[in-house]
This record gives structure tokens, C-alpha cells and sequence, in this order.
């Protein structure tokens, strides 16, 4: 009996360890969230890093007590203006091909006790897939009357918010 | 002896062990904590570098840019001041990519990226079509931040002879080349809190530069007469003071740097550009006036004098650009 | 059983200290992703470039005739668009030698509350 045994002492002992090695590592492994550069929160907070130091650049004064270039785009409403100024900063780098980032931006104003929004800017030709994971950078900018922003005028100086929408497509 | 039983047994044994450590390196490398900890390295670097003003040693420099030693910078920021995040100061981007005077890695370890563990890093400014780094290209794998901004530009007090408006000289009695030009920089008025940051001009930190462009015709001197600028006077509060550092450019060839060289006359044929530099401890103060004279002559009687003052309503400032500031660690 | 065998024992002794061996390299691997994450997290969660532009816009537009416009128009567009609780309070400071305007700003999205008083 007890020889008998012995003859399959090794096989269980060895099965056991195998069981308990890959047991445990597959509870480990599924246990923890693994940290992948694909869906980063370090990408998402560059990026919107980037999209607000654009902005809050293009909204520096042009010349002492003038118009910023961001106030004046968007009292003329001339989102090509605005695309050209934008871009390059969004886009440019140095140490790699260009960033292929794109954005859409819209503008939001209060109409009485109701906020409203007007698109100011779309990416042409592009198809949301809904699956590029996008970034949302917010500025303030101040109208004048006169100005060409397709909102109801209300004669008096107002002050409507910039939002615009980053991703990597 | 090696029995089958223990043979089987070890193999089972070894072949998981082999299906675990091939498990493991999967998530390990995907997650590369390293290109994390690089990333954070580089957003708090580039956060330093564009949103601080930096530190020197001495409560007596207000700016690190104008210390003599590198070992008396603590922290190197760009910024021009606390409070305006994005615009970068000139003379401490200048500064900052001199290679003369800051060692790589060094320095810039010492006080921009701070830390024992020494990483490598690379800060490159893109802007106005140039490009300005410190440090080596990065590797493949590398932490990146890139942030945007302005560098804010000099202030030039320009008067030109073949401009009608500059006509200061053009006296009918005056045909001689007895000229005096006085420019009087008055600092209270230019050190003004209300002036936007990017167009402030501040004497102890910023150049301040006169160009006299086509000088025959500015100062209405004949075509058979030359030009002879004779001597650069810089007073303060209406008393001349002994001060060097400025520099002279006549058509863009720098000729004078030391006041001695000055006495010699000098032929002046057509643009003038003087540069006034900030130095640390300068001989002046904040409430001061300072007027910086060119005696166009040796001749101190009869000779007609022009002040102009070097103010926000005289100086010329180019539109400020914006460039790219990118920091890379690894 | 005085006669059972343990010679093979020792396999599975092996296979549990690899076990632990995994467990403790995961826990230390997660804490570092944990620390990338905080750290960007961090920085998302605060509204710095937010807080920033409120501030400057709310200082440009104490100088305008129609103040109490404006600020209405920035507090309903943070509560509506930017989910967040904006207050401004302003009123002039006659006795400086200059006249001079009191804000006090109040922010609150929720995660980051800022508070400011100042004077300009």
C-alpha cells in the first residue's frame, strides 16, 4: 500500500503547485485594473493642458487696451480666423509628426434665465465615431454690440463662453 | 534514481510556472509606471518653466536672470511675473538656453527639474520660426508636455529721418551737425501696474532700445557734412553717472561696448541702434529719471537740443508671437 | 502513516512561495499605476485654467456699465455649461486714496471649492 502510494506522490504534489501558481496569479491578475497608454488620464490632461494654454494665448490683448485675437474672431464671427490661430499651437511639435488633433467649438450665451449655444466651429468632413475620448476646454470672452454672433443682440455688452471639444482623430 | 512519478510531477510543476511567468510580463510592461512618473515630471516642469517667474538666492535680485554665479538660481522660471501664466520674459529665455553659462545637465537639475533621480530631459522653444533647446534629442520612450505661449517683445523708441513726423531737427537755421538728442525714460511712468503684463516695460529687467534710422536726414545734417556722433551721456535725475552697460549698433555692426572707446569720434552713416541693458543694482531707482544724451558734436554752444521721452505713447512694441515650449523627460 | 513519503513535498512549497512571490510584485505594480492615475487626476480635477479665466474676466468687467449683466450672464453659463456654483460679489471701496472696487469670488464645482477677495 504504502509503496503504491508513494509511486504518485510527485504527480499530486506537482499538480497542486500548478493549480495553486495559476490560480492565484489569474485571481491577481484580474483583480487589479491595468493601467494601459491607450485610455490614460495623462493623455486627457495634456490635452486639455494644450487646448486651454491656446486659448487663454490667443486671449492676450494684441496691443495695450486692444481687443484679444479670441474676442476679436468671435465678435466677427470668423471661424476661419479663429482655425488658423488655433491650430498650428493645438498641432505643432518638435519632437514627433504633427499632432492630428481636432476640435469643434461652440458658443453659449444667456437668452433671459436660459442658456443657448450657436456652433461656432466644426471639424468639415469628419464622422463621429463616439469612440475617440475627447476633452472639453471652456473661455469667456466678452461681446460688445455690433458684433456679428448670430444670438439675439441685447444692446449691451455681454459675455457668452467658448467651448470647444479636443480629440485625436 | 529519477522515478517517472517524480519526472511527471516536476514537469506539471514547471510547465505552469512557465504559463505564470509568461502571464506576468503582459500587464508589467504594459504598464510602464516610468512613462507615468516621466509624464508627471515633465507636466510640473513645464508648469515651473511657463507659470513661475523663478527664484534666485538673494532677496536682493528680484530676477535670477541677472545673477553672475548659476549656483545662485534656486528656480528657473520663464514667466515675466506671478500672475501672468504664458507670457515668457526675453531676457530669461535668453538666459535660460545660454550654454555658456548654464551646464546640462547640472544646473538645470539643480533647479528646474529638482528630485534625486536624475532624468534626462529636453526643453525646446519653438517660436517665430526658430527653434532653441538644452538637452539631447529624446529616446523612443519619453514623457512629453507641451505647452503654449508668448515670449513678450522689446520696446524700441524709433525716430527716422526719412519719416515727416520725426521732423525735430528740421529747423530752417540748422544746417551744422551740432546736435544734441537727449531721451528721457521716465521709470514711475513705465513701471506702471495698470500696463497689461505683456506690454509693460520695466527698466530693471527689460532692454530698452532707440533706433535712429537714416541720421543724416533725422538730424538734418547736409549731404557733404559727416556725421560724427561724439559721445553718449547717461544721467540720472539731471547728474551724469558713469554706466556701461549698453551696447551700440550702427548698421547692424556692433561698434561700441565700453564708455572709453566713445570719446573718439565717429562717423554715423545711416541707422543707430543703442540697447540699454538691465544690470543688477543698477545706479538708479524706481522713481528715477533717467536721460540718456548722444552729443552728435564737440561743440556744446549753439548746438540745438531735442528731449524726447521713451514713454508707452512714443515706444514701438512688436505684436507678441506665440511658440511652443515642449518638455520632454525620460 | 509513518511511512507516507514527503519527498514531494517540496514542489508544492515551491509553488505557493511563487504564488506570494505574485502577489506582493501586483500590489506594488498597482500602487505605481495608482500614483500615474492620482496625479492626473488631480490635475483634471482641479479647475485651474477655470478658476484663472473667472477671475481675470470678473476683474475686466467690474470697470463696465453693465456689471450686474455680465456677472449674471458667467454665473448662469458655470451653473448651466460648466457645473459649477460661481458667485461674485462687488461693491466700491470709497475710503482709499484711490477709488478702488471690492470682489469677492466664490467658486464651488463640487470637487473644488476657491475663494477669493481682492481688490482692484
Amino acid at each position: 500500500m504504502v509503496v503504491r502510494d508513494g509511486a504518485t506522490l510527485y504527480t499530486i504534489e506537482g499538480v497542486a503547485a500548478a493549480l495553486l501558481m495559476i490560480v492565484t496569479a489569474t485571481i491577481v491578475f484580474q483583480a487589479i485594473s491595468i493601467y494601459t497608454p491607450g485610455d490614460t488620464h495623462i493623455d486627457d490632461m495634456l490635452l486639455e493642458q494644450l487646448g486651454a494654454d491656446a486659448l487663454a494665448v490667443m486671449d492676450l490683448p494684441q496691443g495695450q487696451g486692444e481687443l484679444t485675437l479670441l474676442e476679436e474672431v468671435v465678435q466677427d464671427w470668423s471661424p476661419d480666423a479663429f482655425d488658423a490661430a488655433f491650430s498650428p499651437l493645438l498641432r505643432e511639435r518638435s519632437f514627433a509628426a504633427e499632432d492630428p488633433i481636432q476640435y469643434s467649438a461652440e458658443i453659449s450665451y444667456r437668452a433671459g434665465d436660459e442658456v443657448a449655444s450657436v456652433t461656432f466651429s466644426d471639424p468639415p468632413g469628419y464622422v463621429a465615431t463616439g469612440r475617440d475620448p475627447a476633452v472639453r476646454v471652456t473661455r469667456w470672452v466678452q461681446i460688445h454690440p455690433g458684433h456679428s454672433v448670430p444670438i439675439p443682440h441685447t444692446g449691451r455688452s455681454q459675455v457668452v463662453l467658448l467651448e470647444v471639444i479636443l480629440w485625436r482623430g | 534514481m529519477v522515478t517517472i512519478d517524480f519526472l511527471v510531477g516536476f514537469t506539471i510543476f514547471i510547465s505552469a510556472f512557465i504559463i505564470v511567468v509568461a502571464m506576468v510580463p503582459h500587464p508589467l510592461f504594459a504598464v510602464q509606471s516610468a512613462r507615468i512618473d516621466y509624464d508627471a515630471v515633465a507636466y510640473r516642469t513645464g508648469v515651473i518653466l511657463v507659470e513661475d517667474p523663478g527664484m534666485p538666492t538673494s532677496p536682493d535680485f528680484p530676477v535670477w536672470e541677472q545673477q553672475i554665479d548659476p549656483g545662485e538660481v534656486i528656480r528657473m522660471g520663464l514667466a515675466v511675473e506671478r500672475g501672468s501664466p504664458h507670457i515668457l520674459s526675453p531676457a530669461k529665455v535668453d538666459r535660460f538656453f545660454d550654454r555658456d553659462f548654464f551646464t546640462y545637465p547640472d544646473d538645470y537639475q539643480r533647479s528646474l527639474i529638482f528630485g534625486d533621480y536624475p532624468y534626462s530631459f529636453n526643453v525646446t522653444l519653438s517660436h517665430k520660426g526658430t527653434q532653441r533647446s538644452v538637452g539631447p534629442p529624446p529616446p523612443e520612450q519619453f514623457g512629453v508636455v507641451r505647452r503654449v505661449v508668448v515670449v513678450k517683445e522689446t520696446s524700441s523708441l524709433i525716430r527716422d529721418g526719412a519719416d515727416s513726423a520725426h521732423n525735430e531737427f528740421h529747423l530752417p537755421e540748422n544746417l551744422t551737425g551740432d546736435q544734441r538728442l537727449m531721451i528721457e525714460i521716465p521709470c514711475p511712468t513705465l513701471i506702471d501696474r495698470s500696463v497689461e503684463p505683456l506690454f509693460r516695460i520695466d527698466p530693471r529687467t527689460d532692454p530698452l532700445q532707440i533706433e535712429v534710422r537714416n541720421i543724416r536726414e533725422y538730424l538734418n545734417v547736409p549731404v557733404n557734412e559727416t556725421v560724427v556722433l561724439h559721445e553718449i551721456l547717461i544721467a540720472r535725475q539731471g547728474i551724469t553717472i558713469p554706466f556701461a552697460a549698453y551696447t551700440l549698433e550702427i548698421d547692424e555692426d556692433e561698434v561700441v561696448s565700453l564708455d572709453d572707446t566713445l570719446q573718439t569720434s565717429r562717423m554715423v552713416p545711416g541707422n543707430l541702434t543703442f540697447t540699454l541693458h538691465p544690470v543688477p543694482n543698477p545706479p538708479w531707482r524706481q522713481a528715477d529719471t533717467i536721460a540718456i544724451t548722444f552729443i552728435f558734436s564737440d561743440n556744446p554752444d549753439g548746438a540745438d537740443h531735442q528731449v524726447i521721452t521713451y514713454d508707452y505713447g512714443t515706444v514701438f512694441i512688436p505684436p507678441a508671437e506665440p511658440g511652443i515650449l515642449e518638455v520632454a523627460v525620460w | 502513516m509513518a511511512g507516507l513519503n514527503e519527498d514531494g513535498q517540496w514542489i508544492v512549497l515551491m509553488g505557493f512561495l511563487i504564488s506570494i512571490a505574485i502577489l506582493a510584485l501586483m500590489l506594488i505594480v498597482s500602487q505605481a499605476t495608482l500614483v500615474g492615475q492620482t496625479t492626473a487626476e488631480g490635475v483634471i480635477e482641479f479647475p485651474k485654467h477655470e478658476i484663472r479665466d473667472l477671475r481675470s474676466e470678473v476683474i475686466r468687467s467690474v470697470h463696465l456699465q453693465t456689471t450686474d449683466a455680465i456677472l449674471e450672464d458667467m454665473r448662469l453659463l458655470s451653473l448651466k455649461r460648466n457645473h459649477a456654483i460661481v458667485s461674485v460679489d462687488w461693491r466700491p471701496e470709497p475710503n482709499m486714496t484711490h477709488p478702488m472696487t471690492r470682489v469677492m469670488i466664490r467658486y464651488n464645482n463640487g470637487v473644488t471649492v476657491y475663494e477669493e477677495t481682492l481688490l482692484v
